[in-house]
């Protein structure tokens, strides 16, 4: 023990560093300091060292490899962060440290954390992959928004909507857009969608603000309940340029409320000019062959070999006029906005002659003189003489040999 | 609301639309038998019908979901609109 000396104590080095490490430990078995990180290293140990600092002091902190790989987040050089431990003696340096615990970012530094890190954990589940999203509906038949009622963000998303396409079915979930309830309320209503009625696509969002405004949306609650909708989510929070971790997750994302209504409904009056120019570009489109048909009769009709008698086209006239009836037929079933265009219609079917049809590449087989067309091989005979009429002219010829269906077309004898 | 719910098995607008745009390339390539034309176009017409159809009876709606005695929620007719969208409250 000490010596005694001129009416005092003579310590050892080691005995009155070991007697304030006893004292120092048992006055702060823990404690919670807050400062600024200072003189980071990360040693191949995994031990971490470094000071807290402000303006009047700094204080050694180690972080032991156990618990540095327990930490939520990486403390990085001049963060503010709040270090609970206990305070020891390292003797060998005769300095005190804090032996740490626990270390929590402050602020807006946490924040920015803990968005960067469930962002990046998401990432790596694979919740933002594009394979997971799912497609919107190009005419939703019925929107639900999650988001604050009164909000004018809300306010803009309507107008939006309601000019876009005046038929819109909007179902307002309303919930809180900001503070400890928000998160919750919303994960509540994206549940509630789907069992509310079939929604095409389901909005959630609200109006820009701070990070601390938006927060909601970063939550992991509100992540995971975004990814399990089984309805199509848009997320829209914010302005341009604040993304959300539901901006990520939300199979579609848009910058604002507005955007959203842009995103979700069509501009019907585009889709009904749409639909409109379909119906003409059809019409003009079945019709087309049967004009081409009559352009090429008239020709025929010039042509001096073929001033024959309609009459002699026999079966075929009946089939074109078949055809004919069946066009007609498909034409009246069109939803008729205008009797002209249909009588129109009907005036162009009347011009096509049967004879059309062998400009089609069609031709008819008779036996010479006469007038019906060979169907089948029935009574012919080799020697018969056959007249096949074409678009321009026709051919004699003689039957060499006749083969009945049963013998099939492509066998060789 | 699922009586007033469409059936989530029919076609959609979408769909119908692209049959119609379908028809149409195949028609307008010109290489199909007039026969097959007419069938083609008639099947057309009906999806067009359906675009109208679908077009047609889109009915401005507007609802807020309110909460039940059994904090159920229930779509209501939203009283907050007026003509441009929503009222300040």
């Amino acid at each position: 023990m000490a010596e005694s000396f001129a009416g005092g104590e003579v310590w050892s080095v080691g005995e009155l560093t070991r007697t304030l490490a006893d004292m120092l430990t048992d006055a702060f078995p823990r404690v919670v300091v807050r400062g600024q990180v200072s003189n980071l290293r990360r040693q191949s140990s995994g031990h971490v060292y470094f000071s807290l600092k402000d303006a009047d002091a700094q204080l050694s902190c180690a972080l032991w490899r156990s618990r540095a790989s327990r930490l939520k987040f990486q403390p990085d050089h001049g963060q503010e962060v709040l270090a609970t431990g206990r305070i020891e003696v390292y003797p060998p340096h005769g300095k005190y440290q804090l032996i740490v615990d626990a270390l929590e970012p402050l602020g807006m530094g946490d924040l920015h954390q803990r968005f960067e890190r469930l962002k990046r954990d998401l990432a790596e589940e694979g919740l933002f992959d594009p394979q997971r999203k799912q497609r919107l509906e190009m005419l939703p038949t019925r929107v639900a928004v999650v988001t604050s009622p009164t909000s004018a963000a809300l306010r803009d998303f309507l107008r939006i909507a309601y000019r876009r396409m005046p038929g819109a079915w909007i179902t307002v979930f309303p919930v809180r857009v900001q503070g400890d309830l928000a998160a919750p309320e919303i994960v509540r209503a994206l549940a509630e969608v789907p069992a509310a009625g079939t929604f095409d696509v389901v909005v959630i969002g609200r109006g820009g603000g701070s990070l601390e405004d938006l927060w909601a949306f970063n939550e992991e609650t509100v992540a995971r309940a975004v990814a399990a909708c089984p309805v199509p989510v848009v997320s829209a929070v914010g302005h341009e340029t604040d993304t959300t971790i539901s901006d990520y997750v939300a199979d579609a994302r848009a910058a604002t409320p507005s955007e959203a209504a842009e995103l979700v409904f069509p501009e019907t009056a585009e889709l009904e000019a749409h639909v409109a120019e379909c119906r003409s570009r059809l019409e003009r489109a079945v019709l087309r062959p049967l004009e081409r048909a009559r352009e090429r009769l008239h020709d025929l009709e010039r042509t001096h070999a073929l001033r024959r008698p309609a009459e002699r086209l026999g079966r075929l006239a009946q089939d074109l006029d078949e055809w004919e009836r069946r066009a007609l037929q498909a034409l009246e079933r069109r939803v008729v906005r205008s009797r002209d265009r249909l009588e129109r219609t009907t005036g162009h079917l009347e011009a096509v002659s049967p004879l059309a049809v062998l400009a089609r590449g069609y031709s008819i087989t008779t036996k010479d003189e006469e007038r019906a067309t060979l169907r089948s091989t029935d009574g012919l005979a080799p020697g018969d003489r056959l007249r096949t009429r074409l678009a321009t002219g026709s051919v004699l010829s003689e039957v060499t040999r006749v083969q009945p269906p049963d013998d099939g077309d492509e066998e060789t004898q | 609301m699922s009586d007033t719910d469409r059936d989530t098995d029919e076609p959609r607008f979408e769909e119908h639309l692209a049959q119609v745009e379908n028809a149409i390339r195949r028609l307008e390539s010109g290489d199909i038998p007039l026969e097959d034309s007419i069938d083609l176009y008639s099947q057309a017409m009906g999806h067009l019908k359906a675009c109208h159809t679908v077009l047609d009876a889109a009915e401005r709606r507007l609802e807020i979901v309110r909460r039940g005695a059994a904090g159920e929620p229930e779509p209501a007719p939203a009283d907050l609109v007026d003509g441009e969208g929503l009222q300040e409250s």
